[in-house]
């Protein structure tokens, strides 16, 4: 056993973590003790935990109710995260839009966050910021209304998607300012107006 | 002629182009669910009025499309969250300002004067870039579960840019 203002110091740093994920803490703090940074905590200790007062660090308040993803510089912190090292743990995640203002700031929160493992960015375009980063893949993407097999396969077993593709209302227009493209682009209309009207004759 | 153009253009982008990723995106992570975080915007509401800017409209009836796609039959994993950013600021995130596009002109001009003013006025519009991101990349890989509080609406899958603000503990 500890003398006790060394346990009480010990206390109140793992509680200066906010950071709680639940789950493996048991698991985690069990890891640690094998590798000899910590002791096993003994009962007592669980209670001056669940007594000690919580404080609250304003530069990293954990997201309410959300699993959380940001790196911490806490050595502690692993207790409450899964180890990457030793777990099976991965976390796949797709991002479009990535060469965008939101866009590049999602992907560099997303590099830099050593809890996500796989980062599938779908761009038309090749995405520099990603470039020497092997947990980043880009999938140069034209189509964005069809999603093939391919696409679908490399896509596979990913959480979830930040979808960050976009234009700004005022600049859309900028492409079409050109007057060969407003022709073209008409042509192609009136084609679209014959056929529309040879469908309905068609129906009739 | 122009502004048809324009619109449709638009719309594909913002509209047509999330929607056929969320139906084909909504089972990658079966059995677990699917989290779809579509980066919206303030100003945009799914009930437009006379005075609704465009693109909130646009964006409105795909927040819309969205949380409708969530309750049909065969979507039941699909998670949608929307998320309405206000002034989009990197002026604290060095790292990314060498990959971010440039803007120009009347653009330009209206950003350096604007942001820092509503940074100091009105800092609940400001976005900065850091939290926004950690925001989104924190509900996509979440649960997917609705959330509550200030500045969250639509059945907890739409936040505003207050609510994001709060979440991120500024």
């Amino acid at each position: 056993m500890l003398p006790k203002e060394q346990r009480l110091r010990r206390s109140k740093k793992l509680l200066s973590n906010p950071w709680r994920c639940g789950g493996d803490e048991g698991q985690n703090v069990s890891n640690l003790h094998e590798s000899g940074r910590i002791r096993r905590p003994s009962s007592r200790h669980f209670v001056s935990l669940a007594l000690a007062p919580t404080p609250i660090s304003s530069s990293t308040k954990p997201l309410n109710g959300l699993h959380t993803s940001s790196t911490l510089s806490s050595p502690l912190s692993q207790i409450f995260y899964p180890d990457l090292r030793t777990t099976h743990y991965k976390m796949h995640l797709i991002l479009t839009g990535a060469t965008g203002l939101v866009g590049s700031a999602v992907l560099h929160h997303m590099l830099s966050t050593p809890s996500i493992t796989h980062i599938s960015i779908l761009s038309r375009r090749p995405v520099s910021q990603a470039e020497g980063h092997p947990k980043a893949q880009v999938i140069i993407h034209k189509d964005f209304n069809v999603y093939d097999e391919e696409v679908l396969g490399k896509l596979k077993g990913a959480e979830g998607v930040v979808w960050a593709l976009g234009i700004s209302a005022t600049q859309v227009s900028k492409p079409y300012v050109k007057t060969s493209d407003i022709l073209s682009l008409e042509f192609k209309w009136e084609e679209k107006w014959d056929k529309m009207n040879a469908d309905i004759f068609e129906e009739q | 002629m122009l502004i048809f153009l324009r619109n449709s253009e638009y719309e594909k982008i913002t509209y047509e182009y999330p929607i056929a990723a969320a139906k084909a995106f909504a089972t990658l992570n079966s059995p677990k669910p699917f989290k779809f975080v579509y980066v919206s915007g303030e100003g945009t509401t799914t009930t437009p009025g006379m005075f609704t800017p465009f693109f909130g409209v646009v964006k409105g009836r795909a927040e819309a499309a969205l949380l409708c796609l969530s309750k049909e039959p065969g979507y039941e994993l699909f998670k949608p969250y929307s998320l309405r950013p206000g002034g989009v600021d990197p002026t604290y995130h060095p790292e990314i300002k060498e990959f971010i596009p440039v803007k120009q002109g009347l653009a330009k001009k209206g950003e350096e004067l604007l942001v820092p003013l509503l940074r100091k006025v009105y800092p609940g519009m400001i976005s900065p870039t850091k939290d926004l991101a950690r925001v989104l990349t924190d509900l996509a890989a979440g649960d997917g579960e609705p959330l509550e509080g200030k500045g969250v609406d639509g059945e907890g899958r739409t936040i505003a840019n207050v609510g994001m603000r709060r979440l991120a503990g500024i």
